[in-house]
Parts: structure tokens; sequence; C-alpha cells
């Protein structure tokens, strides 16, 4: 059962700045549970850092994001790290996996920070794996998997705390076309029947399609917000 | 000589682009390895001189049995031969680990550079000449430290006369010589390293997982107790002095060497053992010292060493305490001086290695640190995994080899009072240990700075 389940995630007028470039300029959003939105826009729109503030990586300068009636934005880092830990799960482009570690203990690893039982945390990383199809793979590395693969266990690893958001940047970045549309496909429906929120920072309109929501950033500001029907 | 001429070029660059750091832990890495090499090359030398020219001071002291004395001096020049040999192993580590470490970084630069139509030996070369003018700057700098510190060497007493700063002064071919081998074994080193990469243009890949250690290795321990069981009474039958610690300096080499040997394959298995808990940094350690217990074992093979002789004189009688013999008297001040001495140099490089090893892993690893960060993993969990990937090594090699130490000489013969006592013994062991995790802490800062210091694309 996800515990996590039923949370918003909400921005409220954030703005964030580096030095002299303004990143974000008073962006506000809700993103009810569930929804899965796409976040588009030319480089540098800031699309990356709005998702950074949203999963508390980094604090705006003004305006304050919450996770249902959780502040987000004005804890402490090492709170920030403790909510994303606990309620969020990420999947990012290139090196989110630990090359040392073998494809179940890569997804065991959140549960096992979060003080789980080692049996529990397998016996949870082994059904998230078998059900994105990587079943028997459990004990190859990083290195010893396709990158198709290497997503799957991301994800994986970004489900099995049951979070309520998942934030994914650039996803497929690193992928051919098929294999970025499976692991879009694997992504939104594990996402959707987790109950949990997505939230996808892409530059590709064919990952945004996915989504059930597009929001689009231009020069930090929020450009334009629509719901369509997703692919699948 | 396009490739020459593209070094300096190169160099800049990285300068330029912030590799200054690794760079300059690299030349300090060296320096310390240059240091000792000429320290210990320049002690042998002095012990030989003096089997050429025995000292004043001791035939003075040895009185009447002068002739005597002065004919077991080539004793002392196989002892500070024996020191030298097991203490040089390390140093060379140390050596390579600076030359690994110089390397890191390049792999994507050498990737762009297969791209723009370098072929594979000159990239190879590329990576070689830096890592040999870092090394040569190291020579350099530990030659002048090795010059600078040589009054120092007064202050430390063998054969009843204090080493002089004209006996440490080693001729200076042979000064030439050993920062010609600095800088040799740090090319080797730099290619051996690139060996293990696969640079092509699109990218710099690692090759195939090393293979995991056999148990093979461990056999080698019953075969020496098989060994030492022949040996051992024969140091009931040598009375001579000289005969007998002969015997035991080098079974003492030989027990290194299965030391060596062992120590790997234990670390490996202590990584499995380390798997099965849940504790993610105990998990994290356990993993890495599997990835890599060869990499582990050398960092901490000089603390095995200091395990091993504290062991071992734990174990061996005070020849001194039973004989009125002034030369028996002289040899054991000096075999305590002596090992208190090594001791102190293999615990130099053994913190020094794990510093290099640990700043090397941090900065390799730097974006993988900030990820897991961005996913809210604490970045205690990286103290935690440096405190076990550390100090398990690092106390697993010297308790298990001074263990070792007191099982093997509890078979010599005791006669009066012991070498050196179980609580210097002690002693020495858990300085040693904390030592090389004061080590490891040192880079804290660096993780830290690794999880903060890269800011997230303006995107």
């Amino acid at each position: 059962m996800n515990h996590n389940a039923g949370r918003t995630l909400s921005a409220h007028s954030i703005s964030k700045s580096f030095g002299d470039v303004h990143a974000l300029d008073g962006v506000s959003i809700d993103i009810p549970a569930g929804q899965s939105v796409s976040i588009m826009g030319p480089s540098g729109s800031g699309k990356s850092t709005l998702l950074h503030c949203l999963a508390g990586i980094l604090r705006p300068d003004a305006g304050d994001v919450t996770l249902g009636d959780e502040p987000v934005s004005l804890s402490s880092d090492a709170a920030r790290s403790r909510i994303r830990l606990e309620r969020m799960g990420f999947v990012f482009q290139d090196g989110q996996l630990l090359p040392e570690l073998p494809a179940i203990e890569n997804v065991a690893l959140p549960l096992l920070l979060l003080g789980r039982p080692r049996a529990e945390a397998f016996g949870r990383a082994a059904d998230w794996l078998a059900r994105l199809g990587l079943g028997g793979l459990e004990q190859r590395r990083p290195g010893q998997l396709s990158g198709g693969q290497e997503h799957r266990v991301a994800i994986a690893r970004a489900l099995v705390g049951n979070p309520a958001v998942v934030m994914a940047d650039e996803p497929t970045g690193a992928l051919d076309q098929a294999t970025g549309a499976e692991v879009m496909r694997v992504l939104t429906a594990a996402t959707r029947d987790a109950g949990a929120s997505l939230v996808v920072v892409t530059h590709d309109t064919t990952v945004a399609a996915w989504c059930e929501r597009h929001v689009q950033i231009v020069d930090g500001r929020l450009f334009a917000d629509h719901t369509v029907a997703a692919v699948a | 000589m396009r490739t020459l001429r593209l070094a300096p070029l190169l160099l800049r660059g990285r300068i330029r682009a912030g590799r200054g750091l690794i760079d300059l832990m690299s030349v300090a890495a060296f320096t310390l390895s240059g240091w000792l090499l000429l320290v210990v090359a320049a002690g042998v030398n002095a012990f030989y001189h003096r089997q050429l020219v025995p000292p004043q001071p001791f035939v003075a002291a040895l009185g009447a049995g002068a002739a005597d004395g002065v004919s077991q001096l080539a004793f002392w020049t196989i002892l500070a031969v024996c020191a030298g040999v097991l203490l040089i192993v390390p140093v060379l580590t140390l050596g390579a680990a600076a030359a690994r470490m110089g390397a890191l970084g390049r792999d994507r630069r050498l990737a762009g550079l297969r791209l723009l139509g370098a072929s594979g030996s000159q990239v190879v070369a590329l990576s070689a000449i830096e890592t040999m003018l870092a090394a040569l700057i190291g020579a350099v700098l530990g030659t002048l430290g090795y010059l600078v510190t040589l009054p120092l060497w007064q202050g430390v007493t063998f054969q009843a006369t204090p080493l002089g700063v004209g006996e440490m002064l080693l001729p200076a071919p042979i000064i030439a010589g050993v920062a010609g081998l600095l800088v040799v074994l740090a090319a080797i080193s730099s290619l051996s390293g690139l060996a293990r990469l696969r640079i092509s243009p699109l990218g710099v890949a690692r090759r195939q997982p090393r293979r995991a250690l056999k148990v093979w290795r461990f056999l080698a321990l019953p075969a020496a107790v098989v060994v030492w069981l022949v040996v051992a009474p024969m140091l009931q039958i040598a009375r001579e002095l000289a005969l007998s610690a002969t015997i035991i300096a080098v079974a003492m080499g030989i027990f290194m060497g299965v030391i060596n040997l062992i120590g790997p394959w234990l670390l490996q298995l202590f990584g499995v053992i380390l798997t099965r808990f849940g504790r993610p940094s105990v998990l994290l350690a356990g993993r890495r010292l599997l990835a890599e217990p060869r990499a582990a074992w050398r960092s901490v093979s000089g603390l095995a060493f200091v395990g091993f002789t504290g062991g071992a004189l734990v174990s061996l009688p005070d020849f001194a305490a039973t004989d009125p013999d002034p030369l028996v008297g002289i040899l054991a001040a000096d075999l305590r001086t002596g090992t208190y001495l090594t001791l102190a140099i293999a615990f130099l490089v053994a913190a020094a290695s794990t510093l290099l090893n640990q700043a090397s892993a941090v900065l390799d690893r730097r974006s993988e640190l900030r990820q897991l960060a961005n996913v809210g993993v604490p970045v205690r969990l990286h103290d935690r995994t440096r405190l076990v990937e550390v100090v398990t090594p690092a106390a697993l090699s010297a308790l298990g080899s001074g263990g070792l130490a007191v099982f093997f000489f509890a078979l010599v013969p005791k006669v009066g009072s012991q070498q050196l006592g179980v609580l210097p013994f002690a002693a020495a062991l858990l300085a040693g240990i904390a030592l090389v995790w004061a080590a490891g802490e040192a880079c804290r800062p660096l993780v830290r700075t690794a999880v903060t210091g890269v800011g997230p694309r303006i995107d």
C-alpha cells in the first residue's frame, strides 16, 4: 500500500537566480496525486531548475514548495534529503546506479537507507525487478546490463519506496528512440500503477506525449499548461 | 614528436580546467615516494660503508671483542637490506597509486582526442608523458626534502654511532638513479592503468571487471606452516646469533610474501561477508572491497608488515637479557631502533596510500555522489562507508598478520624476556590503524565539496 499516495505537489510563486541569471521567475504549479506532467522548454529555459526546486534539491530564493501539507523548500538540507528519500523517486539520464552494486542491491538501497530489514528490502526489490521484466537479472551489475535495462532498474529503484512523486530528468536522453519509448511506457505505467505522480523534464515531444499534462517553460516563466490524453 | 608538442598544450588546459588539485596530490605522493626511496637507499648504503670502514664508537664500545664485532658488521647490512626490501614494495606502490591518480579525469579528454583523429598509441603516450612529468617534479621535490632533512638523521643511533650527514648522503648517480626509477615506475603504472580502459572516439569504457581471486592463494598459508615446522627447530640448533637472526629475517621475508598472497583473497572473503549485512554503509563497503580487493590490499600492505614485525618481536626473546656480550646488547638496541624506524615509514606510507586512494575514489565518483545526494542519500552514508572501507582492511591486515606472527614465532624456543612488550606492540598496531583512519577522514571535506560543489545546470 502506498502511504504516500494522495499528496499534491505544489509550487507557489517560486523564483531562483544563479548570479545574474534568473532561472525561474514566479512559477506556480499544482501537481495532483497520480498525474503525469511533462515540463518542456528550450535549453536554458529553467525546466531543470523547476524540477530541482520541486524536489528540494535546490531551495528557491522566493516562494515555497509543499508536498501535501509538508513544506519541502523551507526545510533544512537534511530534512529535504529525508523527504526525497521517503516521498520521492528519481530517474536521471545517466550516472544513477551505483556501479559496484548488483541490480537488486541498487533497487533495495533506498529501503535499506530508511532502515527497513534486509529481507523485506530485498524481497520488495526483487518484486519490482520482476514487475519491470528484469527477473533473473538481479545479480547483474550496471555495466553488465543494456541501457534500457539500466533505466528499468532505475525506475524500480525510484518506485520501490512507494513515493508520492517520481521525478525524471531527461530520462531517455541517452537512449535510442525505440528503447526510449519502451522506458517511457514502463515508467508511466509503473508510476500510474503505484499511484504516484510523475514529473518529466524533457525537450523531446515524443517523450512528453507519454504524459497527460504538458507544461511549457520559457525564460523562467510558465508559458503554457494544458492537459491532453496521454499515449497510453 | 607531434605527441610531445601536444603535451604542454594539454597540460596547460588541464591546469586551467581546475584539475590542479588532483595533480597536486599526485605530485605530493611522488614527492613522498621519492623521499622515502632515497632514505631507504641511503640507510642501506650507510650500513654497507660501515661494514667497510667500522665506526670508531662501535669499535671502542666492544673493547677486546672489537675484532669479532667488526666481522659481524655484514649482518647489519643484511638486516638493512631486508628492511629496505620490505619497505620498498609499499613505497613503490604509493608511487603507482600516484600515477593512477594522475591519470584520473583524463578519460573523456582522451576520447575527445581519439575523435579528432589521434591514434590509440598517441593518447596513451600523452597520458604517460603527463604522469612522468608529475613523477619527475615529485622526484626533484623528494630529493630536495631528502637533502634538507639529512641533518635530522644525526639523532638516530646505530652501532653505538649516530648516523652522520655524510653517511646518509648518497652519491649523485644513485640519487639520479632513484629519481629515474620513480619516473619509469610512474610510466609503467600509467600504462597499466590505461590498459584497463578501452579508449574509443565515442568514449572510454572500462574493460570487463577483474576476475575474483581464487582460493588457491589461501593454500600458501598451510604450505608456509609446513616449511616453518621444518625450519623452526633449526633455530634451537643455530646458537650463532647471526645465523639465527638471518634465518628469522629470511623467514619473515617468506611470510610477508605469503601474507601478500593471501591478504587480497582474505579481503575479498571479508567483502562477501560484509555484503550479507543490511546496513547500507557496510553493504556498500563490502561491494567496494569485492570490486577491488587487490587495490584495497595495496594501500594497507605496509600495515601488514607492521603487524608481522611487531608480532615477531613480541614472540622473540631479548638476546641482550641473557648474553653479557656488548655486541649482543648493541644488536638488540639496533633491532628495536630499526624496527621503530621501519614501522614509522610503513605507517606513513599506509596513511599516504589511503589518503590518495580515497581522494582518487571521491574525485572519480563525483558525479555519482552528486546524483545520490539528489535522490536524498544522506552524505553521512559516504562517511560511514569510508570508515568501514578503510578501517576494515587496515585492522584485518595489521591484526591478522600480527596474530600470524605470534602463532609462527611461538614455535621458536624462548629464552628470557621479550624483545618488544605486548603493550608497545598493541599501541603500534592501534596507532597505525588510527593513522589510516585519520587519512581516510581527511577526505571528508572532499566528499562534501563533491556533493555540493557541482551546481545544477541552469536549464
